[in-house]
């Protein structure tokens, strides 16, 4: 059994043990305290914890929520054969969404640090510009990349437009970098070497998952039938959209499914070299249409009659 | 009676990029509002400071009442004010009594619409406790904001949400709303240093600079530049080490912190083996640090880097060691890069641009490049640079120029596309003069950058730009207004500017013709670029070429020098732009030597011109040869001195074209006296056809350099 670790550390040297799993509990246990749900990661592939539904879904229309969940966020071509000591295909983000943004909200964020032990008496931390837009969801907000000793550990968003939709109320989004905050807090220079338990490392989890995914997104996959994947998704939403339901009924959430296959499959056909550059502008309004159709048709299912 | 006045608007972080702008928006629209509401004091000056976290401004008085002041206000027309006898009528009691004031105030005015009664009213001054939450909503309405945002259900919007406000007059809060916002006297210092809920006592500037202070804000933007330079001193206290300096990133950091400390750190040796392109841009583009180099002449980096934190000091070293970790991860990336990329050849590399794209109807680089190698290309360019002997080094510069697109470090720093091919050559013991093309060929990059810096890289540069040209105008790809996406603009202005700088003839209208030859229907997209390089020449030599000579160019001598007389080519003057500058020197120089002279000679010679474009254009008359035999006496003078006066094939040196311009505007006399003594339009036609084509002839003679006709007198 491990130490237990004292939620109140000393200096931030005393937490440096925190491992990686951990640590993902310690902020999620933070975020449920401001009420947020404590979500499941979403079971698709995705490109960021922003496209779940629990975020792209949620942000619409007027009800107030509050969700945090874990996301495994998959960009085919940012895979390095688990070669690079930086960069992966498949990170993990700490998704947290709150709707409305509570007047606190910066100060709320930076309480989640020193819960994880982050002394920010000690520590260098700026707030830097960076706005953030999706073509692909018809979104965009303006924020700031968190900076931690200049190490960009969260995005910090408020969200102004999702699904082509302008938010009323506007809804707050942060994403923590996991494993990026994890090599902090154990001072390591590899992602492979963060401790992931006590007696596990990152490596020993998903080193394997690095390497033959880099060889299936660059090498292996069949372009000719991601191709016919993407169109077969396409296709099938189009259809659940354009179909008339009676009330609640509606498949929504089958077509938004598709949409989101239908966004990873373009980053495999990306990551595979197999789209130019002028093919991806359309591709990516292609996708971009579902994604506003489900947006709207959300919309106008929680509309009350 | 006056108090003092002070604002804070307190945010989430603002970009640095748009602080100072909001501050000075702020400041200015403030003003005007108090000076609008009468309750500025003149000699009152607004101070202004600001924070990512804060705006602020502040004076020591302003007038805590209007003064009163009358109005006339108009009521309705005599005839319907007063009955037959005199007395007023209803309407005229009820128009006094609404005024608070009796019939007998009433008196008459007359108006463009007859005579009216009117009523004089003293109006009470307001108070500025009530007048400041308008004037504060005005001023802030005015700001002109980036891409702004809202944040709560107000639907205020602002480029980053408003957490804070404070406002105050003396020792009094104004009470009022910026959004959901109240104001209040409480403001905040430093994050994670300072107090969250500082009271102000009153509306002092000083007081407020003073207690941010000590809760680790410096308002003042000039208090953290200042901070920021002498912690760049202090953590370089070894002989012969210095900061790379960098204005624009100090401002970065000053509109990035409100407390900023200078922190030192030091990196593995093994990195200095990557370009020191890539190594600055990671330090200074990615991560906002200062690079360190050895203070003297190509000054090597050392091994370390300055950042600059959000904190009063580095207790523990942690920071540093933050810092330290995070630049190790993004130069191990780059050096694994750079490895990976220099396990092919640069040149192996030409291939794989086939499969990256130009622009859809032009190609991929792999296309531009053999366009670019095009013997009658090169051969025109060296021939006009002077550089005949060295064909051999521009074709292998321009086969390099684009092998580093598939590199992936260029992949990872865009912005070192060239450089890093430059690198790669040279580290592959490519010869200098080629390496050093490549790596500037892509330049100037903006208006002040450098030019390339061989006469290699200036032919590799002008290949580039004058294919690029040729191809976005044969595709109808033309700037216009505001709209220019390939910057086509600033191709245009690097050429120019090459060829000005490198002082090389070299005839656009040949060049251009070559680069045309791939391309379809290149006789209408020569015609476009014609008047395109006409007005880059226009904004060059009038921004550009004034700034750096240092002594202003006027626009009319820019037009003079751009549209000289007698010109048959339709590219013209405007076709060498190094004869160009070398005549626009020669004018500037001449002209302030002798001011009245050139003001005569513009004035006659628009009268000469006028006289001969009246009767037809200038160049169907010199068409016509005229007849000596016919000559008067005055006549004959004229011609004799006009007549040394001769363009040689190529100049080269503003001294012959001063020489020109002088004896030019000294004929003025001459010309005066033959226009007052001599009468062109003779009754005889035979004579009056000879004395016009004549004129017509002397007109172009005088204007050739210059057209002299254009220029007002230079004001003292």
């Amino acid at each position: 059994m491990p130490e237990p670790i004292s939620s109140q550390p000393s200096s931030s040297f005393a937490i440096a043990g925190l491992n990686f799993q951990d640590l993902c509990a310690r902020l999620q246990a933070y975020w449920a305290a401001q009420g947020c749900i404590v979500q499941l990661p979403y079971d698709l592939e995705v490109g960021a914890g922003t496209m779940a539904p629990e975020t792209f879904l949620r942000v619409l229309g007027p009800e107030p929520y509050r969700v945090a969940y874990l996301q495994p966020s998959r960009r085919p071509a940012d895979g390095r054969y688990g070669e690079n000591p930086n960069r992966l295909y498949k990170h993990i983000q700490l998704q947290v969404v709150l709707k409305p943004p509570p007047a606190d909200i910066q100060a709320l964020y930076l309480q989640s640090l020193e819960a994880i032990g982050i002394d920010l008496k000690a520590h260098d931390i700026k707030f830097e510009e960076d706005n953030w837009e999706s073509p692909t969801l018809g979104a965009w907000g303006l924020g700031w990349q968190v900076l931690l000793d200049g190490l960009e550990i969260t995005q910090f968003t408020y969200f102004q437009q999702c699904g082509g939709q302008d938010l009323e109320p506007v809804a707050v989004e942060i994403t923590y970098g996991m494993e990026r905050i994890a090599a902090f807090l154990q001072n390591a220079d590899s992602i492979y070497d963060i401790r992931w338990n006590d007696r596990w490392t990152y490596r020993d989890v998903r080193l394997d998952d690095e390497v033959q995914m880099s060889v299936y997104n660059f090498e292996s996959a069949d372009v000719e039938k991601l191709w016919q994947h993407f169109n077969l998704c396409e296709s099938e939403a189009r259809t659940l959209l354009a179909a008339e339901y009676p009330g609640a009924r509606a498949p929504l959430l089958g077509a938004y499914e598709l949409c989101l296959k239908c966004s990873h499959l373009f980053n495999l056909l990306d990551a595979r070299g197999a789209i130019s550059v002028t093919e991806r502008v359309a591709v990516i309004q292609r996708v971009r249409r579902l994604a506003v159709a489900c947006a709207a048709q959300w919309i106008q299912l929680k509309k009350p009659n | 009676m006056t108090q003092p006045f002070l604002i804070e608007v307190g945010c989430e972080e603002i970009p640095a990029r748009f602080l100072a702008g909001l501050s000075g928006q702020l400041l200015a629209s403030l003003g005007e509002e108090l000076q609008t509401s009468g309750l500025r004091i003149a000699d009152a000056d607004l101070h202004a400071a600001y924070t990512p976290r804060r705006l602020a401004a502040w004076t020591d008085k302003i007038l805590d009442r209007q003064s009163d002041r009358e109005e006339e206000t108009v009521g309705p027309p005599v005839k319907a004010a007063y009955d037959a006898q005199g007395s007023p009528t209803p309407a005229a009691v009820n128009f006094a009594k609404k005024f608070g004031a009796a019939a007998g105030d009433l008196y008459k005015v007359a108006t463009a619409k007859g005579e009216y009664i009117a009523l004089r009213r003293k109006i009470a001054g307001q108070a500025a406790a009530k007048l400041l939450p308008g004037i504060i909503l005005r001023a802030w309405s005015r700001l002109e904001l980036p891409r702004s945002m809202k944040w709560d259900e107000s639907g205020f919007k602002f480029i980053r949400p408003v957490r804070w406000l404070v406002v105050l007059l003396g020792d009094e809060v104004i009470p009022m709303q910026l959004g959901d916002v109240a104001s209040g006297r409480q403001t905040r210092g430093h994050r994670t240093l300072g107090s969250q809920a500082i009271e102000l006592k009153r509306a002092d500037g000083n007081e407020y600079l003073r207690l941010l202070e000590r809760n680790f804000v410096l308002a003042l933007p000039e208090a953290r530049r200042e901070r920021i330079r002498s912690g760049l001193r202090e953590q370089t206290p070894e002989n012969g080490l210095r900061a790379v300096d960098d204005a624009e990133l100090l401002e970065i950091l000053v509109n990035l912190t409100e407390y900023p400390t200078v922190i030192r750190g030091e990196f593995d040796r093994q990195f200095l083996k990557l370009p020191r392109e890539v190594l600055v841009t990671v330090m200074r583009s990615h991560q906002r640090y200062f690079a360190l180099e050895e203070a003297r002449e190509g000054s090597q980096l050392a091994p370390g880097f300055l950042a600059v934190a959000n904190q009063d000091q580095d207790r523990d070293g942690l920071i540093r060691q933050g810092h330290e970790r995070v630049l190790r991860a993004r130069f191990n990336d780059a050096l694994f890069f750079w490895r990976h990329d220099r396990k092919r050849s640069l040149e192996s590399r030409l291939e794989d641009m086939k499969h990256i794209t130009f622009h859809a109807k032009l190609g991929s680089y792999y296309d531009k490049a053999q366009r670019m190698l095009r013997a009658e290309l090169i051969n025109y360019l060296a021939f006009c640079l002077g550089i005949e002997q060295q064909k051999d080094e521009i074709r292998q510069a321009i086969q390099l120029s684009k092998c580093d697109l598939g590199t992936e470090l260029v992949k990872e720093f865009t912005e070192l596309q060239g450089q890093i091919g430059g690198r790669i050559a040279q580290a592959e013991n490519v010869p200098e003069e080629v390496w050093q093309a490549l790596y500037d060929h892509y330049l100037p990059a903006a208006t002040l950058d450098r030019i390339p810096r061989n006469l290699t890289g200036a032919a590799a540069a002008l290949a580039d730009k004058f294919d690029t040209l040729a191809g976005m105008f044969a595709m109808g790809e033309i700037p216009s207004g505001s709209r220019d996406p390939y910057a086509l603009r600033r191709a245009g202005n690097g050429i120019v500017r090459i060829l000005v700088e490198k002082h090389k003839s070299l005839p656009l209208k040949r060049a251009l013709e070559i680069a045309l030859q791939p391309f379809q229907n290149p006789e209408h997209a020569l015609g476009q670029l014609r008047l395109f390089f006409k007005e880059r020449q226009e904004f060059f030599f009038q921004e550009m070429f004034s700034y750096k000579q240092n002594s202003p160019i006027q626009k009319e001598e820019v037009m003079a020098v751009l549209n000289p007389l007698g010109e048959d080519d339709p590219f013209g003057p405007a076709n060498d732009p190094f004869d160009a500058s070398l005549r626009l020197r020669a004018l500037n120089e001449v002209r302030r030597d002798k001011p009245q002279t050139f003001a005569r000679a513009a004035e006659v010679f628009k009268r000469m011109r006028n006289i001969v474009q009246k009767e037809g254009e200038l160049k169907d008359w010199l068409d016509i040869k005229f007849d000596r035999a016919s000559f008067n006496d005055l006549e004959r003078d004229l011609w004799k001195e006009l007549i040394p006066l001769d363009l040689p094939e190529k100049s080269q040196s503003p001294d012959y074209y001063r020489e020109y311009l002088s004896i030019a505007a000294d004929m003025a006399p001459l010309v005066e006296k033959y226009f007052n003594e001599v009468r062109v339009n003779d009754p005889d036609p035979e004579l009056r056809k000879n004395r016009l084509a004549f004129l017509a002839w002397a007109t172009v003679k005088l204007g050739r350099v210059a057209d002299l006709s254009l220029l007002s007198p230079l004001q003292k």
